[in-house]
């Protein structure tokens, strides 16, 4: 009994250490578990999402009087918006195509569901249903409507996952929106991003705007991504755009920067 | 007599219950319920299997169900694989060391024991995670997890012990 806990446990800091240095065979195992898993926790969340579309149901019924007035209101707010988008989108395309400007505008390369919130204490991921059949490769960025969610980190057969931007380990090039000074978005862990690497005569004010800046290469530059809530000495709390509590469908952007030709044997390099 | 291939396979699918049983509650508690704080507010059901088969049913809970039950969270969660799987082998050895007390115990005895696994296996998983990662992890959404699992213990307890009646004996 002793003995075999003992090879147990070796095994499993074997585990550890494999993956620590990246090794192919602990990453099949890991995407190949989620590529069976996907489809069950597909049909396992189909019973938990029709409870939660009757409770908005219920909700929404409750206060549909009061619902109507806001978003009447939202829509004569969004319809002078939506004047002043157009004539400035046409303005700048016309501005573009004088300058000759190459604009970045990634399309989606797939709408994708997230089936399961495969996360704990120490990992900020979730898991979509969507994987190389689809096209999804590594490092794609992932947004919802609101702003971005995170990257493509493993992808199998059908499923990927995508680590969010609260994942400790997810460092994202950003701007403020409002001064143009970059910065870098740092995970935490928790539902509070951390904004560091700003330059010294920084400014930056609560309710400032980060977008991405596209810097890095995996982001375009320019999708929206986070708010200033608090600024407490250097410390500058950020909160995510994206509903990254309650994500349900997000869309992965067909965005990889085109590689420098070197010209010298043919082969490309990447930054 | 000897048992027939029906009995045969009547007596694996009982011997393979605990481990259908954190198999399916592991996918369960990954699923988008579109709560707050994904993943912390859930308890960790790897550890309640495993603790409260381990005191009722050693013979089920082998340490290679336990490792495997490890590795297979370990891989969904995304997380390092190996963490789960290590904080599990060492719960299996703490229950062992403490099973005479705890199959004689009060349910109350139960449970304390319970907490004290909960949050030994909740710091061995944030020393390990840590190391792997480099870096002195949050243990905010640790003990957040660790307290639901201690709260959320009495009514696992009664399900497996109405499963454990039904099935097993």
């Amino acid at each position: 009994m002793r003995i075999t806990i003992g090879f147990l446990l070796i095994l499993a800091i074997g585990f550890l250490i494999l993956s620590r240095l990246d090794n192919p065979f602990v990453e099949k195992l890991k995407t190949g578990a989620a590529d069976l898993a996907a489809p069950v926790l597909e049909v396992l969340s189909w019973p938990v999402e029709k409870v939660q579309d009757m409770g908005s149901w219920f909700g929404g019924i409750w206060n549909v009087n009061e619902e109507n007035q806001r978003l009447k209101a939202e829509n004569a707010r969004l319809r002078q918006w939506q004047q002043v988008a157009q004539r400035l989108d046409m303005e700048n395309r016309r501005l573009s195509a004088l300058l000759n400007a190459k604009l970045v505008r990634p399309d989606a390369l797939a709408t994708a569901r997230v089936v399961g919130v495969a996360g704990g204490p120490f990992v900020r991921s979730v898991l979509i249903n969507a994987g190389r059949d689809l096209g999804i490769a590594e490092n794609l960025a992932v947004i919802d409507e609101n702003g971005i969610v995170g990257r493509v980190i493993a992808v199998g057969g059908n499923s990927a996952r995508v680590l969010l931007i609260t994942d400790l380990n997810s460092r994202i090039p950003v701007r403020v929106e409002r001064s143009a000074q970059n910065g870098i978005l740092i995970g935490q862990n928790i539902d509070r991003l951390e904004l560091g690497f700003l330059p010294i005569d920084r400014d930056i004010v609560v309710g400032d705007r980060l977008l991405t800046s596209g810097h890095g290469g995996i982001f375009p530059p320019d999708f929206p991504i986070g708010v200033v809530t608090a600024i407490n000495g250097e410390r500058v709390d950020v909160a995510s755009l994206a509903f990254l509590d309650k994500l349900d469908f997000v869309q992965i952007l067909d965005y990889v920067i085109p590689q420098i030709d070197t010209g010298d044997d043919g082969e490309e390099t990447g930054q | 007599m000897n048992p027939t291939r029906g009995e045969w396979l009547q007596m694996a699918l009982k011997a393979a219950s605990p481990v259908f049983l954190a198999l399916g509650l592991i996918l369960l508690a990954m699923l988008p319920y579109g709560m707050a704080y994904p993943g912390i507010i859930i308890p960790n059901v790897a550890v309640i299997v495993v603790y409260y088969w381990l005191i009722h049913r050693p013979d089920l809970m082998t340490p290679a169900i336990v490792f495997f039950i490890g590795l297979i969270l370990d891989f969904l969660s995304g997380g390092p694989p190996g963490l789960n799987a290590i904080s599990l082998l060492l719960v299996s050895i703490f229950v062992a060391k403490q099973d005479d007390i705890l199959i004689r115990g009060s349910f109350l005895l139960v449970w304390a024991g319970l907490a004290v696994t909960a949050v030994g296996a909740g710091f061995v998983s944030w020393m390990v995670g840590s190391l792997y990662m480099a870096d002195v992890l949050n243990v905010r959404p640790l003990l957040v997890q660790t307290l639901i699992t201690i709260a959320f213990y009495p009514l696992f307890s009664w399900m497996f012990g109405r499963l454990h009646k039904s099935i097993l004996e």
